[in-house]
């Protein structure tokens, strides 16, 4: 059996919150039916690394995260891939809040500035649909490294993408969350949306020539993929407001596209006994601000 | 408004076809059926009579010829009750609504920047074709599509302008970049939740497929600063990814000896958009649906 420690997937990123803000939590012990959690092993050829911050301001963020083992973590969740070469990911100072995939490295990179500034921009009350704010900075680190995890997919398994790349890494990042499920997906998918919703700002003209998506656009995607998939469980979304109706009424066929470009072009590389190992698993724990141990 | 024979549709793949001709021996894609649906808007009623009298759809019809469709595909120009109408699955509609909002933003002879009114109504004409044509051809393959549809759909719009060689590239490619920039408006809140892209990341979506395809042909729109160098860095690289993406998804459901004589054939002539010549026939006034296969 796995030692408790190493079983939470993201579990690591709950940390991130604990320094930020006091929200009462008063569980201090495992989760029930922990112990009853499947063994998942690592992808052998994903290989990771915490680089110490050059800056201080980052101490923190790192220290957290290293001792979650969220990259640990991340080697289990990915373990249903096989990926033909070794993927390196590295936590790293940036000088800026970014993240990304190099291609020639075969490296995918993780800033600590995009997990402080995702911390700075989490909420401090809970939002629609009890969206509490672990969860609003639990669903973005997630969505970020697998947004990543997707370029790095698309281009170890030579996937063809014939839309923008952008936003095909974010739809493999929200396809990642549901396939593990509705509660990995109702913690992490309304953060995202929410995450970049609040980074939006007005864009000049010329700013549209970005590859990204404007936030709101990967927002409402993000939560157009969550309702697509599960619509009575995010049924709230369309109630409240966050996600139109009129956007709403596509996105069941939008899923299905993803389901069948992930199906097609990722599928033949995925190893269903695992991944249907993986799906019983929890991968958030109920409280996730508490330490691991 | 004047589609004085935009006969038509391109040619694949093929970047300098040699002794083109017009399409009159080309049979018609059996598999696809066209129609022309009569307005109840009055207001629409000399768009209709024009695309029907100009056999817009026959050509389509001759142009997709090479395409390997498994179901019958209708093509219809209709009434929409709006200029667009998102495309799950179904007959492809091209709206009059759409059409005559692309003569309305032509210019009267020539833009500023030099775009015939000729070439402004060919290019956004051919740009909606082509784009609702391989939305339905993706669910008709069942291709498999990463990225958001509605880019994928004017990405292969766009790979597919730039197989008509240079001139007709341009002439293209310039009318559909006009079109977008000339119905360019601020976008704000919940705009951001429509499935297709801002009207300006469309604009310079197809600028980039240009200068990625043919820097040479296209390199003034980064010496004119109409594309940041920014974005015209990656263009090459997203070109490629785009070709890639057809060759693996949708090339084997071409037929190689049609498309070699589709390649051969002059697509869109020189007076394409432009007034009717002297003696023309008039239009058609048939009611009623007009299908054919």
């Amino acid at each position: 059996m796995p030692k408790t420690k190493a079983i939470w997937l993201f579990a690591a990123v709950l940390s991130l919150a604990a320094g930020a803000v006091a929200i009462a939590q008063t569980n201090t012990q495992p989760a029930a039916g922990q112990s009853s959690q499947p063994h998942i092993p690592k992808n052998p050829n994903i290989v990771i690394s915490y680089e110490p911050p050059t800056n201080p301001l980052y101490q923190e963020v790192y220290n957290d995260l290293k001792a979650r083992h969220v990259l640990e973590e991340l080697q289990h969740f990915l373990a249903f891939i096989h990926y033909p070469r070794p993927l390196s990911v590295k936590l790293t100072t940036c000088g800026e809040a970014n993240s990304w995939y190099d291609s020639h490295l075969q490296g995918v990179e993780l800033c600590y500035e995009i997990v402080d500034w995702i911390r700075r921009v989490a909420p401090t009350q809970p939002q629609v649909g009890n969206l509490t704010r672990e969860d609003a900075i639990v669903g973005p680190v997630v969505q970020v490294i697998l947004h990543e995890f997707g370029h790095a997919t698309f281009d170890q398994l030579e996937v063809p993408i014939a839309g923008r790349e952008e936003d095909a890494a974010d739809q493999f990042s929200a396809y990642m969350m549901l396939l593990a499920g509705k509660d990995m997906a109702h913690r992490t998918l309304p953060g995202a949306g929410y995450f970049w919703a609040a980074t939006n700002s007005p864009y000049s003209r010329i700013e549209y020539s970005d590859v990204h998506g404007e936030p709101l656009q990967r927002s409402y995607n993000l939560l157009c993929m969550a309702y697509g998939a599960y619509p009575d469980e995010f049924q709230y979304l369309v109630d409240s407001e966050l996600l139109p109706k009129a956007r709403a009424a596509l996105c069941a066929h939008d899923y299905k596209l993803v389901a069948r470009a992930f199906d097609k072009t990722v599928g033949p590389h995925v190893d269903q006994d695992m991944l249907k190992l993986e799906q019983t698993r929890q991968w958030l724990r109920p409280n996730e601000l508490q330490p691991l141990e | 408004m004047v589609y004085a024979g935009v006969s038509g549709f391109v040619v694949l793949l093929s970047a300098a076809p040699v002794a083109p001709v017009f399409g009159q021996d080309l049979a018609a894609n059996s598999q696809v059926v066209i129609g022309y649906v009569p307005p109840t808007n009055p207001a629409l009623e000399t768009v209709y009579q024009q695309v029907k009298a100009r056999g817009i759809l026959e050509e389509l019809q001759q142009f997709l010829s090479p395409l390997k469709l498994p179901h019958k595909l209708t093509v219809q120009t209709g009434q929409c009750g709006a200029t667009y109408l998102p495309y799950e699955h179904g007959p492809v509609i091209i709206c009059y609504e759409y059409l005559d909002q692309i003569e309305r933003l032509a210019p009267a002879t020539v833009s500023s920047d030099g775009v015939t009114r000729a070439n402004a109504i060919t290019g956004a004409f051919v740009q909606v074709a082509l784009h609702n044509v391989a939305e339905a051809v993706f669910n008709e393959l069942q291709v498999p599509i990463w990225g958001r549809e509605e880019d994928a759909a004017d990405k292969i719009a766009g790979l597919i302008m730039m197989q008509f060689g240079t001139d007709v590239a341009l002439r293209v490619l310039t009318g559909t970049t006009y079109f977008f920039q000339a119905s360019s408006h601020t976008w704000t809140g919940v705009d951001f939740s429509d499935e297709r892209g801002t009207e300006d990341q469309r604009f310079y979506n197809y600028l980039c497929i240009a200068y990625g395809g043919d820097p040479k042909t296209f390199g003034y729109v980064v010496t004119n600063n109409l594309l940041p160098k920014s974005r015209a860095d990656q263009c090459a690289h997203e070109y490629s990814e785009l070709v890639y993406a057809f060759n693996t998804t949708i090339m084997p459901s071409v037929d190689p000896v049609l498309l070699a004589k589709v390649r051969a054939t002059e697509w869109v002539r020189p007076n394409d958009g432009g007034p009717p010549p002297p003696g023309a026939a008039p239009p058609t006034t048939t009611d009623g649906t007009d299908a054919k296969n």
